[in-house]
């Protein structure tokens, strides 16, 4: 019992003790410091004291009622991007100022395509792309080859919908012209200009009509292996027939679900008939053949689409084994656009 | 060993206990019974997926993706079309890479009944030449455990990349699911489709039927034991397979 007493009474000393001296330290003491330097000139006394009511103050600081620094404004998210293309065909909406897109495909033909997009000052936008839609028989009685990677190179330029008044459309004159392809021995090229207008009708719906002009060229002498005697160059423009060369698209766009937009498009494609022989092929050498697409465009972020429908490359064959199932990633991205704001 | 084993049973049979005594998960909705398409969509962003083998060692694989509650696209290879080396020769199966898009209206109740209607396009790739093309028009109905499906499909082939053309070929599908009340997790299947035969160079007709058992032994799994027997086969010559299902919600 008195074991347990003295323990108690020396445990009670040193709280005690404890309490004590904290009770003589002095509020918040921090680490001890170093004392300050010596300097060999004491600091000069001040010429003008301060007036005892008002405390000295930094002519440059900011005031009391500002905040020190000013916090960083929140950047408004980016709005939604107006694709500059339906499945295959164009729409009369570019891409606002340094927005960049990307866009690849594959298909059930063995296509793939990629296009790259950049928008400039909300007035233009300038493109590269591969396509898999030109193709080339050596005569009528062969089946079409896709001609792949056909480069080509794409400048469009256009009015915003409803910039001049309301209710106008969006308007856009664009260019794509190809590079030269060397393909079997043939050397081919295409372009085409065209014009476009889309309006919206709604929310949910677009609709997309236009007009394109095609020229294409095929030459078969000493570009290959397969040289044939006496091939002329050919060229669309040759007939001097302009129906040759002028083509309606267009399109329909349907939003019934948010972020999932149904798309059906009709564009056209130069065909390439290598032969030379008369009547191996009755339309002539270089031909436009319409394409039907239908799909549907799922905006899985506000940065990345997928796409996915069917194709027919040449509607008026009606031919289904021809079809073609297709898949789409798209990307946008505003980043190349902050990056500019930022310099301004 | 034995004492491994008999811990391994018992755990088993725990899981199994403790997996029915949870109620029924929703059935697995796929875009085919058995051969014939249904009008099922999958929902925005979800993955679909199943894969199959049959005791002739014959495969198939698929994966789908649900495009916004609208559409799906799938990708996958499978051998339900048949071709001999000559003309009247014994078919045999073939792999065919496939392409699927399907586009339509989401399943919807109307009054006690959900329904659903989809167009969708199939094309064959890496077929060495073969080439197998069709475009259905489906719609699905599902009243209380049953659940129905007729459809159309226009289809076309071709045996090599110049050879002959069957021509557009429309015929009908139909497929049926049973859900029994007592077994929730249990669907019997059955369907019938036509599709191409490549009789050496020449394609024809011929139709595919079945049926099987579907068992939803998970929330997003299923596995099925199926039988499928086609146009001029013996009952011998029918083809017993195992699939496994899989949809995954986004």
């Amino acid at each position: 019992m008195t074991r347990w007493t003295s323990i108690a009474a020396t445990a009670g000393c040193l709280v005690g003790g404890a309490r004590a001296a904290r009770a003589q330290l002095p509020p918040d003491v921090g680490p001890p410091q170093d004392p300050p330097p010596v300097t060999a000139t004491p600091p000069p006394p001040p010429t003008q004291p301060a007036p005892a009511t008002q405390p000295p103050q930094d002519p440059y600081a900011p005031a009391a009622d500002q905040p020190a620094a000013r916090p960083a404004k929140p950047r408004p998210p980016d709005p939604p991007i107006a694709m500059p293309e339906l499945l295959r065909s164009p729409t009369a909406w570019l891409l606002p100022a340094a927005v960049m897109y990307w866009k690849t495909s594959v298909d059930t033909g063995g296509g793939v395509t990629t296009n790259g997009r950049v928008g400039l000052g909300d007035v233009a936008e300038f493109g590269v792309s591969t396509i898999d839609s030109v193709r080339a028989k050596l005569d009528d009685t062969r089946t079409e080859d896709v001609i792949q990677p056909y480069v080509t190179a794409t400048f469009r330029m256009g009015l915003g919908e409803g910039r001049l008044f309301d209710d106008q459309p969006a308007l856009a004159l664009g260019f794509e012209k190809s590079f030269q392809r060397n393909h079997d021995g043939f050397a081919t090229r295409t372009a085409e200009l065209t014009l476009v207008a889309s309006k919206h009708f709604g929310k949910h719906a677009a609709l997309h009509v236009g007009g394109s002009f095609w020229d294409a060229s095929l030459r078969g002498d000493g570009e290959g292996d397969q040289t044939i005697s006496g091939f002329d160059n050919v060229t669309l423009h040759d007939s001097n027939d302009l129906g040759n060369q002028i083509r309606p698209f267009g399109g329909v766009q349907l939003e019934p679900i948010a972020n999932s937009e149904i798309l059906v498009d009709l564009s056209w494609a130069p065909v390439f008939c290598y032969s030379p022989a008369k009547g191996a092929c009755a339309d002539g050498q270089i031909t436009l053949q319409p394409e039907l697409s239908w799909g549907v465009r799922y905006r899985v972020a506000d940065w990345v689409n997928l796409e996915s429908g069917v194709r027919l490359p040449n509607i008026g064959k009606a031919d289904l084994l021809d079809a073609q199932i297709f898949g789409t990633v798209t990307f946008t991205s505003w980043g190349l656009r902050h990056a500019v704001d930022g310099l301004k | 060993m034995p004492r491994a084993l008999v811990i391994a049973v018992v755990g088993s049979l725990a899981i199994a206990r403790a997996a029915a005594a949870e109620p029924a998960p929703p059935p697995v909705l796929l875009d085919h019974v058995l051969t014939a398409p249904t009008a099922w969509l999958p929902e925005a962003g979800s993955v679909v997926g199943w894969t199959g083998l049959d005791h002739h060692g014959d495969g198939s694989i698929d994966l789908g993706y649900g495009l916004g509650g609208l559409a799906a696209v799938d990708v996958g290879a499978d051998t339900d079309v048949r071709a001999s080396t000559v003309a009247g020769g014994a078919p045999q199966p073939i792999a065919l890479g496939r392409a699927g898009f399907r586009l339509g209206v989401p399943r919807r109740r109307l009054g006690a009944v959900t329904v659903g209607a989809v167009v969708g396009a199939r094309a064959t790739f890496a077929g060495d030449g073969r080439r197998v093309s069709d475009l259905y028009v489906v719609a699905s109905a599902w009243l209380g455990p049953v659940r129905l499906h007729a459809g159309a499909d226009a289809f076309d082939g071709k045996a090599s990349s110049d050879g002959a053309r069957l021509g557009d070929t429309i015929r009908p599908s139909f497929g049926a699911e049973l859900t029994p009340p007592q077994y929730p997790r249990t669907t019997l299947l059955a369907d019938v489709a036509w599709l191409p035969r490549f009789d050496g160079a020449t394609p024809v007709v011929e139709y595919l039927a079945g049926g099987g058992v579907r068992y939803q032994a998970l929330a997003w799994g299923a596995i099925e034991l199926d039988v499928r027997a086609r146009e001029g086969e013996g009952l011998g010559d029918a083809r017993v397979m195992v699939r496994l299902d899989g949809v995954w919600a986004r």
